[in-house]
């Protein structure tokens, strides 16, 4: 539905898109995952057809954006990072002038693309729920891109992500499996009792498990960290392990890294290898 | 067209909506009423004392009026019109609802052509006591003179009001700050104002060039009542090149922050 291909735009010396491709099929929610000034905005500019591309292509609904403009801007939507709202206006008015410039109306070929930039900024918890639920509710027969910087948004409404820094697109993939292939495995706590000594060198003789390290604890028990390849659940192995060993097992947690995580990971690596 | 129309009633709307709308209207109203009483009554006072002087000149007292009047007005929108256009297109890239008009489905020319309309719409409005004020010569003067130069001199003015009104819309392209948008095109105006004056005497080119710029030079034949196809030229392709130059300034990537 969506089609980018090597787009590039500079402001002067400094290029805020570079080299950006990435496509999104029909009926999916993308999400558009970077910081600030990291070229989510210029994207979206580029492909509503606001501002002009200096390299590469963008083919919306089957129109080129800059051959096109008409075509393609009469099958989207879009909500600016800044409300475009003429305050002076009631709401009536307001939505009545923007529905005839839009062209919507019975007439009009039915906008299915839905460009949203950072759609909730500035809204309320419960604002901020239901303005989810509806772009959720827009997958299926709406393509979506989605841009913010706020990761729960993506994680909640996305099916899949593309996160750019510095312009360009450092990772495309599903949340749940940038989780994972970022994490290079999982992490797990497992808290047992005094005899650590023993536990440890069995844990760290099964298959998958990179490192085992100790962590010190208030009470007299012992807090191991296990790390592990893969996604693979390893925990009833470890659980069997820790008794095997004659041990008390208190506690068996797994914690995958989060897409905060991941995203930090990848923004600030990004940032320290250009700096 | 749907487009054109949609910019033109969300135009008309913001202008109206604004209290600068009423306090240009109200501001011209008085001026200009003013001044129509002054120099109706000093026109009448002159005609009275040549009467009574038994001087074999007569006078045209309602042309007179008329002139002078028209020549009034015009200097009334040179103060004014600059508040008119001062918000078109800076108010929309501060406010950031130009992204909303230029990702929509229309195209540049509707939007500039829609928003010039609308400012047309509000010169007519304002010139309409100056509508009001010719047909009172017409109706009470005795002889009745004949329509024709009026309209001209209401052309005129019209025309005049254009010419400043797509300049005025250029400038406030040029920039985001309504204030600046307005003292720029305040100065402009002046240029060309006074553009005829600064070409006084000689009839070198240079000379003849400034006098054919000056916008006042053109509207004069107007107030006189004579209608010019060269002036009204003058006027069509000064309004044609200000929106021109409006969309230029429009496509440049300065533009879009």
């Amino acid at each position: 539905m969506i089609r980018v291909e090597n787009l590039t735009k500079r402001y002067g010396m400094r290029t805020a898109v570079d080299d950006v491709s990435f496509e999104v099929d029909k009926g999916e929610i993308l999400g558009f995952l970077g910081p600030n000034g990291a070229g989510k905005t210029t994207t979206m500019r580029i492909l509503s057809g606001f501002l002009p591309s200096d390299a590469g292509r963008a083919i919306v609904a089957g129109f080129d954006v800059f051959e096109k403009p008409l075509e393609s801007k009469r099958r989207v939507g879009y909500l600016p990072e800044i409300p475009p709202l003429y305050t002076e206006m009631r709401v009536d008015s307001y939505l009545r002038f923007v529905a005839k410039i839009k062209g919507v109306s019975s007439g009009d070929i039915p906008r299915r693309i839905a460009y949203l930039d950072e759609p909730t900024i500035g809204l309320d918890p419960k604002q901020i729920v239901e303005v989810r639920g509806l772009i959720k509710s827009l997958g299926g027969d709406h393509t979506v891109i989605l841009s913010t910087h706020i990761l729960p948004e993506v994680s909640v409404t996305c099916e899949r992500v593309v996160i750019i820094n510095n312009g360009r697109i450092v990772a495309v993939d599903t949340p749940g499996n940038l989780s994972n292939r970022f994490s290079g495995g999982q992490r797990i706590e497992v808290e047992v009792g005094a005899t650590a000594s023993t536990v440890k060198p069995a844990l760290e003789r099964i298959s998958g498990v990179r490192r085992v390290t100790e962590e010190p604890t208030e009470s007299g028990r012992h807090r191991l960290i296990v790390e592990s390849d893969g996604a693979g659940e390893i925990r009833h192995l470890l659980s069997r392990a820790v008794f095997e060993s004659g041990a008390d097992l208190y506690q068996i947690r797994a914690e995958s890294m989060s897409l905060e995580e991941v995203f930090v990971k990848l923004t600030t690596d990004e940032e320290e290898a250009t700096a | 067209m749907r487009n054109y129309l949609a910019i033109i009633e969300k135009e008309l709307h913001t202008l109206f909506v604004s209290p600068i709308a009423y306090v240009l209207l109200a501001v011209f109203f008085g001026v200009s009423g003013y001044f129509f009483e002054i120099i109706l009554s000093f026109y009448v006072q002159q005609s009275a004392m040549r009467q009574f002087s038994q001087s074999a000149m007569s006078m045209d007292v309602p042309s007179l009026i008329m002139q002078s009047y028209f020549g009034v007005l015009s200097t009334i929108l040179l103060f004014l019109l600059p508040m008119v256009t001062m918000g078109i297109l800076a108010e929309e890239r501060k406010r950031g609802t130009i992204e909303l008009l230029l990702t929509s489905p229309i195209t540049r020319l509707q939007l500039i052509l829609g928003k010039f309309s609308a400012a047309m719409i509000f010169l007519a409005v304002m010139l309409a006591p100056a509508i009001f004020n010719v047909l009172l010569l017409l109706t009470y003067s005795d002889p009745r003179p004949p329509v024709p130069p009026y309209l001209a001199g209401l052309l005129g003015a019209f025309l005049l009001g254009g010419a400043l009104l797509a300049v005025g819309i250029f400038i406030s392209s040029l920039t985001e700050n309504q204030i600046v948008a307005a003292a720029g095109t305040f100065g402009v105006f002046i240029v060309l104002w006074v553009l005829d004056a600064s070409a006084q005497g000689g009839t070198t080119f240079s000379n003849e060039t400034l006098r054919y710029l000056s916008v006042l030079n053109h509207y004069e034949d107007f107030t006189k009542g004579v209608l010019d196809t060269q002036h009204v030229v003058f006027y069509l392709s000064f309004i044609v090149l200000g929106l021109f130059l409006t969309s230029l300034s429009m496509e440049s990537e300065k533009w879009r922050k």
